[in-house]
């Protein structure tokens, strides 16, 4: 009597590469696109993220403090109110076109100075396509209402006449998405006299740039637009530079009483900075004792929360204690303390790990494909095998899977990933720069680095290397070296991914902000 | 094949009721690296006669034969059977045994044994056996009942029968008779016999035999021997039974519905499995086919706890020795006969079992993919078309986007979306669809003439050009020097005269003429057009060179490789040749010396200004050319510089003490905030927030420089005093640097640096002695917060001091004048309308006086002229001196700047003077105190009052302010401005806190 057991049949799928959107995507315009800055949506706290889903994170709706200088009497008036978003729709992972609405609408609150009144409604039709990594948004006005009351004069849109259009490119890389666009606007208000010296149309156009990106550590937004007034007796020329940036920082706070089961720990301040900076490059003569230049801000009051306290007393003195104790608060090196030895290599997939933690890389949930019973199913739930040696029954599978899937690596010549390997300092840096989406800002042409053991690294890192030493993530050694092959510990894979986060905390929101607006052009 | 048995028995040992399973892969260094993660096609099990088969092929006799193959793989279609554990090769064979062979052929062995089990009284022994195989031979009319009896009679007389041997035909004979049972079509006796008579005996065949046998030898089942002749009644050996067997393959296999495949064994798995009612352990040979595909050949062993064996093999022929599926290895070379129905394999044969893979690559141009069949087809040079299979992992068919559109089926309607989710990699990346470079020249890299990789040449190249890094160009002797994408050096030579030179300039970003320019002359204006000094260092260029000489380089195209690199200037100076130098400082406090020289483009806000606006402090944005010379040696040159606007200066400086901190917040709160104006330290607030999150934040502690945690620890609610520097950028205001001083603050007066050593230290006329600072101190000079040292002679300081002759700020501004404006009266004699205007007579404000001229001036105006009058702003174009608005005879202020007229007042003639120091201000009048009137007749500035020496001055709109040598607005005023008030007439009595009108206002202090 045979006994036949059915056989098992495995199937192996190569995943076809498909960009995930990272969680953080917040949409652009949070500061809408009249010259004025909002107080900014914040960073979401590690609650927030396990509790919502990532649906809601992308949505821009809400209610924000809101600032803008109106310049349509000639004087600058600064206008505090609230602006209120509603979103109704948003880009889909799943297609590859689509539209929605977007609505503003901006109305005083109480502390305004009741002089100056900005009452404005505006809804856009959003058409988005995507090609590859990057997305395209075009905006067109569907309805388009503005009163504006000032001392020099009350001003109601005349919408049949007004044009209002944006358009957005955004690309999409692991660690950061970084999008550009600009907006193109002629406002034609109609002149409801008293006060103001004429009584035809008052005509406003406005081109602006826009620059911003998000990441889980900040997200900046910036415009930079050129405001022309034109009415019957005079004209004028200023530029505002809005911005709002949102970012998290890390504080730590020791405990003071002695019988406490923790020394310390960590809190993440998420705070954002607002303000406009304009500057007026052609003032009528009746206006000249006004400023050319000066700015206005929104005051933020920063959300904080607690981060987990590990053990990590045996570090306590260590080089790199500080940089270790931030990682294991922050969740990117995970597990039991104890076996963290900081003198000890770093492996690839321990570093690939860490790096998918740092910069928030969303995980598939494989935990719908597990547990088929032995003997009644003829089939196996495909599971996706990129790497020969990279199986589910690793803990940084889900890992690797995910930074394959978004462009971070590709294993090595032959299609091993080497997971146990020692990682070296080249492909540890390169794997920096390609989350960040910045190998372009090193260099094409000859292949030549701007360290003295520039023949060390090899041909396919030298881009990546040489943009990490533009952005100031690395820089020479006392000798001008680079050590592209040596292998990194754990200790110093600790201080490159806070510098990675670092870049991506501060300098990052600089190079949006300052950079930017302390620029008139 | 022990060693399986053995892991299997130890691990089935310990059966629990949990079902696990392990992977355990052993291929550590693969040939073939996608061959356990391409899809599988296949998976044939071995049966369960593979074990006895592999026992009883085991022929001692045969090992080293070299027909020993053709023995087992008879052996193992269960047609060829051996003696035991010989096979006695040279033996001949009997009919009984050639008719149990075709039997066997036919498949009906176990109709044989039933047959010969049914035999009534007889025992079972070999001769039952075959009188099985005989009776089942009857019934199916090989042989006739004559036949019959003679092979049976034949046992009687030696106990044995059908033992003679069998003559060559009459095998030909139930050959084909054995395969037109089974069913085929080869042996086709209608057919007219034609092969039969290439023999030279075909006559001594058996005529009734002629028409079987034509079909067996045109089939080339059997071959006859070297002479030509068939030998129809010689007799067949074992061994040449095994061989004609063998021969009947094709026709045996197609009957059977077996199916033979080459393929070459990339790797193996194992897998268990422990239950509770059974437990198994497979090994999984990975196979990489001829097709491309893969397929398993699997070895199963399964237990159930009764501990029956359940054993699934195939007997696997390798090295001349017979074993099974286990003794197979990563890099043999198999051949495999399987049974397509039952997915069993049925033989395998290892061909070649070395390591070695046969690597070759085909070039040709790219005609067309099937991906239905895995075949790609390249058009060679000499136009013929080449066909090749690809390894499964490289193509496929994209399906993930069905699921948003019609699942339809029919390929037909769907080819087009069918042809644009096909997919190909080339050089390891995916390209779908039309991106398929069909007519382009592919390089295949083959192993063992299948696919495994794509690499894309692209077309011939028709022209050669070199790309590179420019190190030097040095154009007066016509050579440059160019590191290419290869990291070599290289010098080329060119004319400076005959090259044709574009470079793009990194400002121009637009494009319009295009590369058309190059291919055809043409004579717009291009704004790539250049010459080749513009080539520099650092550049990126494409070379093209002389077809007759390449080293001599013709055409050059370049763009600019810049970065942008931002920095605070810390120090400036001159070389002897007056070109600009700076000390830049980069955010992580590096610091680099750099030469600004004449030609470069400085702007600020947007628009130019002179290089000697620049000044130390200010923030600024170079772009730098970095040209990499050699590993480790780079030159970097400023292309051009931005500077940053105002926000980063220092807009307050506060002193207090610290309060304490708000980390959550960010934010330091101070308590007894003053800050520093010009009346001294004013606007106390007992409790002031700053914000301290500013990446270039600095705490002091007097000199020492300390932390926030430190300043937080020690310092806090201390009783020294705390200075505090703050910019204001657009995104509020924060701190810039904080200073922790022990001592007493004493603010000097506003004064002249009378002398200053360069290192920090300086002299003012009312401090005795020198006055010395430190890291810690906070200098302020014009806005900007620069290094002690950069306090230099003459500079108008505030100082407040802290300790002993110890500076704690140093505020240096420029010295309140106004005698840089011209100011003037006169009455207008004619106007030119936007133009220009006459006055008769002029009188100018000198110090104190009006000097009167009497003679006449013209001014020019044009647009940006302000004309103002007492109801404030009035349009130039009403300066006319015609109709009722005619100003002509009409006395104004002017203020001129040599010729032109930047501002025409009118107001009344100003002669009588107050001053004083503002204490208040409002919207159109300042409060002055000290105030004093001057008194013409003694030439003598004579105080209001003694208790109440106050004044209210009133700004009209047509009052004139100047401050620092410019017109300002009235917001410009600030409290503690010593003003002189030029105004038309005072009361008879100035009594305290009279109102004067004040048309002309001169800050002068």
């Amino acid at each position: 009597m045979n006994i036949i057991i059915k056989k098992f049949m495995l199937f192996f799928l190569v995943i076809l590469f498909s960009p995930k959107i990272n969680v953080f995507a917040g949409d652009i315009g949070s500061i809408g696109f009249f010259g004025g800055t909002s107080e900014g949506k914040k960073l979401p706290k590690t609650t927030d993220i396990l509790l919502d889903t990532s649906d809601k994170l992308q949505d821009i709706s809400g209610k924000y403090i809101y600032k803008e200088l109106i310049f349509l009497g000639g004087k600058p008036e600064e206008f505090e109110g609230i602006l209120t978003v509603k979103q109704n729709g948003k880009v889909e992972n799943d297609k590859d076109s689509g539209s929605y609405t977007i609505n503003y609408k901006i109305t005083s609150n109480d502390s305004n100075n009741h002089d100056v009144d900005l009452k404005r409604n505006i809804t856009f039709k959003v058409n988005y396509r995507k090609e590859d990594s990057q997305v395209i948004k075009d905006y067109t006005v569907t309805s388009w209402s503005e009163n504006i009351t000032t001392p020099e004069g009350n001003y109601k849109l005349d919408s049949s006449r007004s044009k209002f259009e944006i358009g957005i490119i955004e690309d999409k890389n692991a660690g950061v998405n970084y999008y550009k666009g600009n907006a193109s606007q002629r406002a034609v208000y109609t002149n409801n006299g008293d006060g103001a010296e004429n009584n035809g149309d008052t005509i406003l156009e406005g081109i602006s740039d826009i620059y911003g990106y998000d990441s889980a550590w900040s997200n900046t937004e910036t415009h930079k637009t050129d405001y022309y007034v034109y009415t019957d007796n005079w004209q004028m020329h200023y530029q505002v530079r809005p911005t709002v940036s949102v970012n998290k920082n890390l504080n730590y706070s020791q405990n003071e009483p002695n019988a406490i089961s923790f020394e310390g720990n960590y809190r993440e301040i998420m705070q954002n900075k607002s303000g406009i900076s304009y500057s007026i490059f052609l003032k009528p003569q009746q206006f000249n004792d006004i400023d050319d230049s000066g700015s206005v801000n929104i005051a933020s009051y920063n959300n904080f929360e607690q981060l987990i306290a590990p053990d990590l007393s045996f570090l306590k003195g260590h080089f790199a204690e500080t940089d270790i104790k931030k990682l294991f608060a922050m969740k990117v090196f995970t597990g039991n303390p104890i076996y963290f030895k900081p003198d000890q290599i770093i492996t690839r997939g321990e570093f690939v790990t860490s790096l998918v933690n740092a910069i928030k890389l969303p995980i598939e949930d494989e935990n719908k494909n597990k547990k088929s019973k032995v003997r009644s199913s003829k089939k196996k739930d495909p599971i996706n095998v990129v790497f020969p040696d990279v199986l589910p029954d690793r803990k940084e599978y889900k890992y690797i899977i995910s930074a394959f899937n978004n462009g971070l690596i590709v294993g090595r010549n032959d299609s091993n990933f080497y997971i146990d390997s020692p990682i070296d300092r080249q492909e540890a840096v390169s794997l920096l720069v390609r989350s960040l989406g910045l190998e372009h800002l090193g260099f094409t042409g000859a292949a030549t680095t701007s360290f003295v053991d520039d023949k060390d690294i090899d041909i396919w890192a030298k881009k990546e290397i040489q943009a990490a030493y533009n952005i100031g993530l690395i820089s020479e050694d006392e000798n001008g070296k680079f050590n592209p092959k040596s292998y990194l510990s754990k200790a110093e894979a600790a201080a490159i991914l806070n510098a990675l986060i670092s870049y991506m905390r501060e300098n990052l929101v600089v190079d949006y902000t300052d950079r930017i607006i302390n620029y008139p052009s | 094949m022990k060693k399986i048995l053995g892991v299997a028995v130890s691990a089935l040992m310990a059966i629990t009721c949990v079902e696990t399973k392990n992977f355990n892969i052993y291929a550590n260094s693969l040939i073939d690296n996608k061959i356990f993660s391409d899809q599988i096609k296949n998976i044939y099990t071995g049966t369960n006669q593979g074990l006895s088969l592999i026992k009883n092929l085991n022929f001692k006799d045969m090992v080293g034969n070299k027909d020993y193959e053709k023995v087992v793989r008879g052996g193992s279609l269960n047609i060829i059977k051996g003696y035991s554990s010989n096979f006695n090769p040279n033996q001949l064979v009997s009919n009984r045994e050639a008719l149990a062979t075709i039997i066997r052929m036919i498949g009906l062995e176990s109709d044989a044994n039933l047959a010969s089990s049914n035999l009534k009284n007889e025992e079972k022994t070999l001769n039952a056996m075959y009188k099985g195989y005989i009776n089942i031979a009857l019934e199916q009319n090989l042989i006739n009942n004559d036949d019959y009896l003679k092979l049976i009679s034949e046992e009687n007389k030696e106990g044995l029968f059908g033992k003679s041997p069998v003559t060559r035909e009459q095998f030909a004979v139930w050959l084909a008779m054995g395969l037109k049972i089974m069913g085929s079509n080869d042996i086709n006796l209608e057919k007219e016999n034609t092969d039969i008579f290439n023999f030279s005996d075909w006559q001594s065949i058996d005529s009734k035999f002629l028409t079987y046998i034509d079909k067996i030898v045109s089939n080339k089942i059997m071959l006859g021997d070297i002479n030509g002749k068939f030998n129809p009644k010689g007799n067949i050996t074992n061994i040449q039974l095994a061989n004609i067997i063998n021969n009947v393959d094709k026709i045996y296999f197609d009957l059977k519905d077996i199916k033979r495949k080459t393929g070459t064994v990339g790797g193996f798995k194992d897998s268990q499995e422990k239950s509770i009612h059974i437990g198994g352990v497979w090994r999984n040979f990975y196979i990489r086919n001829s097709n491309g595909d893969v397929d398993i050949i699997q070895y199963e062993y399964l237990k159930n706890p009764s501990s029956k064996e359940d054993i699934s093999d195939c007997v696997v022929f390798k090295g001349g020795k017979i074993g099974g599926i286990n003794t197979l290895s990563e890099g043999d070379k198999i051949e495999y006969l399987y049974s397509d129905k039952d997915k069993n394999v049925i033989y395998i044969n290892v061909i070649q079992n070395e390591k070695s893979n046969v690597n070759t690559s085909f070039e040709g141009k790219l005609y067309s993919i099937d991906v239905n069949n895995g075949t790609i087809v390249l058009q060679g040079d000499n136009g013929k078309n080449y066909s090749y299979k690809l390894v499964s992992g490289i193509y496929g068919i994209d399906t993930e986007k069905d699921n948003n559109k019609n699942n339809n089926k029919n390929r037909d309607k769907d080819q087009d979306e069918f042809d644009e989710n096909k997919y190909i990699y080339i050089d390891d990346k995916k390209q779908k669809g039309i991106n398929i470079p069909i007519g382009s020249k592919v390089k295949l890299n083959l192993e063992n003439d299948i696919v495994t990789s794509i690499n894309f040449i692209g077309q011939e190249t028709k022209v050669e050009e070199m790309q590179g890094i420019v190190i030097e160009n040095n154009y007066k002797f016509g050579y440059i020097v160019f590191r290419d994408i290869n990291g070599n050096k290289i010098t080329k030579n060119y004319y400076s005269n005959d090259m044709k030179v574009q470079k793009q300039e990194y400002y121009q970003v637009n494009e319009d003429i295009g590369y058309i320019s190059q291919m055809f002359p043409h004579f717009k204006y291009n704004p790539k057009e250049t010459s080749i000094s513009a080539i520099e260092p650092g550049d990126i260029v494409f070379m093209r060179f002389d077809p007759n000489d390449n080293n001599i380089v013709v055409n050059i195209s370049a763009s600019t490789s810049y970065t942008y690199k931002y920095g605070s200037i810390k120090q400036i100076s001159r070389d002897k040749n007056n070109v600009m130098q700076v000390l830049i400082q980069y955010d992580n406090g590096q610091t680099i010396w750099f030469d600004i020289p004449n030609e470069v483009f400085i702007s600020k806000n947007g628009s130019f200004i002179e290089n000697n606006e620049i000044k130390v402090g200010d923030y600024i944005k170079l772009l730098i050319n970095k040209a990499t010379i050699s590993a480790g040696y780079v030159l970097e040159s400023v292309k051009e510089v931005v500077v940053e606007n105002d926000a980063k200066h220092i807009s307050d400086i506060i002193k207090g003490q610290v309060s304490g901190f708000n980390a959550l917040q960010n934010e330091i709160i101070i308590q007894n905030a003053q800050s520093l104006t010009k009346t001294g330290w004013e606007n106390y607030k007992n409790l002031k927030q700053l914000n301290i999150y500013n990446k270039d934040i600095e705490f002091y502690h007097n000199d020492k420089r300390v932390s926030l945690d430190y300043i937080n620890k020690f310092l806090k609610r201390n009783s020294g005093e705390v200075y505090i520097a703050i910019d204001s950028s657009a995104t509020g205001q924060k701190v810039r640097k904080l200073t922790f001083r022990t001592g007493r603050d004493e603010l000097l007066n506003p004064d002249s640096v009378i002398s200053a050593d360069g290192t920090g230290s300086f002299m003012i006329s009312s401090v005795n002695g020198k006055i010395g600072t430190d890291n810690g101190t906070i200098v302020r000079k014009n806005g900007r917060l620069v290094d002690p040292m950069n306090i230099s002679i003459s500079d108008y300081t505030r100082v407040a001091l802290n300790g002993q002759n110890s500076a704690a700020v140093v505020d240096i501004d420029d010295i309140p004048s106004y005698s840089n404006v011209s100011i003037a009266r006169g009455r207008i004699s004619s106007v030119n309308p936007k133009t220009s205007f006459k006055v008769e007579s002029i009188a100018t404000l000198q110090g104190e006086e009006w000097v009167y001229t009497p003679v006449e001036r013209e001014f020019s105006i044009d647009y940006n002229t302000l004309f103002i009058n007492k109801d404030g702003y009035v349009s130039i174009d009403k300066f006319i001196d015609y109709t009722d608005e005619s100003v002509k005879n009409k006395s104004f202020n002017i203020i001129y700047d040599g010729s032109k007229a930047t501002h025409i007042i009118e107001s009344p003639y100003s002669y009588k003077m107050v001053r004083g120091d503002i204490y208040e201000i409002s919207d159109n009048s300042v409060k002055i105190k000290n105030a004093k009137y001057y008194n013409e007749e003694t030439a003598k500035w004579v105080d209001v009052s003694i208790k109440d020496n106050t004044l209210n001055i009133l700004l009209p709109n047509n009052s004139i302010i100047i401050k620092n040598n410019e017109v300002k607005p009235k917001n410009k005023l600030v409290n503690g401005d010593q003003i002189r008030i030029m105004t038309n007439s005072l009361p008879q009595k100035i009594a305290s806190g009279s109102n004067i009108d004040g048309y002309i206002i001169l800050v002068e202090k």
